[in-house]
């Protein structure tokens, strides 16, 4: 179909983009920040980054491929923004009812020296029961981070809190991941459950339509 | 038997009814309040409500206490350079006839230092003073972490 091949090349168009603004180590470019829509899909390599997951199993990036993943990076101490979007992402995770099976949302913390498996552990199942929270060293997370062109920074501690009460500013993304660990979607902050879940829809149609005619 | 069953139902809705949906006090109409759940040592909490000012004359949030955390203030959720940040409201203004809606990702009542956990179905006070109605004493439903809006079925 014509128009499996023009999106293919759109993909492809998006991929380079996505690579160009990996390999800018100045990510944080007002251009592909404001844009919508056409905004430039990360690539995610497949370096074998190892996380703990949230029952303290070890997982490495490469046990996702071939599995498509929704992602979010965020920390449990975040009140407003993290539970907003993984509420949103678990909406469109139950909106995709059974189609939700070949995707596999995970929660990633840049907060690991709080965000222990234990802690994730208790937070987690309040959104999606399939939710994978991962947490790690710092180094893994801050290259995973990188990866996805997710930004994080720490802010001190308000006055008259401990140090241990900090909070982060943070970018807000979640992304859609293909098989072949490469981005297919950014859904920006606050994004609505049901346009997620229906360009999910249309991502795993094209892509078994593909598939089952043996490819371009 | 039948009968009980009926009149516990009839009893139940009427508390929904008349539950914790909206306080009043003057031209201020505080309506749906409710937090979310917090998880394991989080020392912050969120707060979601809708004000609306039934008045003529526009209205101002002034203060906000309760006795489940240390302080309590407006924050609002900002985007600068792709990321998502947040910073202190002084005071919200509600103007006349209008209708200021705390909800997640925007304006919300931040608690911070929190004395405990919040635990999903417990409700606590919370006190919002207004310039010209004054305080007015609300109950906040303690939603689950994974709520996106104070009604269950959204």
């Amino acid at each position: 179909m014509g128009s499996g091949a023009r999106g293919t090349r759109a993909f492809l168009v998006v991929c380079m983009i996505g690579l160009a603004w990996f390999a800018n180590p100045g990510l944080a470019t007002p251009g592909v920040d404001d844009a919508r829509g056409g905004a430039a899909v990360p690539y995610v390599q497949q370096r074998g980054l190892t996380f703990t997951d949230h029952t303290g199993r070890a997982v490495s990036e490469r046990d996702f491929s071939g599995r498509y993943m929704l992602v979010f990076f965020g920390y449990t101490h975040c009140p407003d923004v993290c539970p907003g979007n993984l509420a949103i992402m678990a909406a469109a995770m139950r909106e995709l009812g059974s189609m939700g099976e070949f995707v596999q949302p995970l929660f990633i913390t840049f907060d690991p020296e709080r965000d222990t498996p234990e802690v994730l552990a208790e937070y987690v199942p309040h959104f999606h029961p399939r939710l994978m929270g991962l947490t790690g060293s710092f180094e893994e997370i801050a290259a995973a981070a990188r990866s996805y062109g997710v930004l994080f920074e720490r802010n001190d501690a308000e006055e008259g809190a401990t140090a241990s009460e900090y909070s982060l500013r943070h970018t807000a993304r979640t992304y859609l991941i293909g098989p072949d660990g490469k981005g297919v979607a950014i859904f920006e902050h606050d994004s609505n459950a049901k346009e997620m879940a229906a360009e999910i829809l249309g991502v795993l149609e094209r892509d078994r339509v593909l598939s089952s005619t043996g490819g371009l | 038997m039948k009968l009980i069953l009926l009149s516990s139902a009839l009893i139940l809705g009427i508390t929904g009814c008349a539950g914790i949906d909206g306080f009043r006090q003057g031209d201020v109409l505080v309506e749906t309040p409710w937090a979310r759940a917090t998880a394991g040592r989080t020392a912050t909490g969120v707060v979601y409500v809708r004000l609306r000012n039934l008045g003529a004359a526009p209205e101002r949030l002034i203060s906000i206490a309760t006795p489940v955390a240390a302080e309590a203030a407006v924050h609002e959720t900002t985007r600068e350079q792709g990321m998502m940040s947040m910073r202190r409201v002084n005071s919200v203004e509600l103007p006349a006839d209008g209708v200021v809606l705390l909800k997640p990702g925007g304006l919300h009542i931040m608690l911070m230092r929190l004395r405990a956990p919040l635990e999903e179905g417990e409700t606590f006070p919370m006190t919002l003073t207004f310039k010209r109605a004054g305080p007015v004493t609300i109950q906040v439903e303690v939603r689950d972490l994974g709520a996106i809006s104070p009604h269950a079925h959204e």
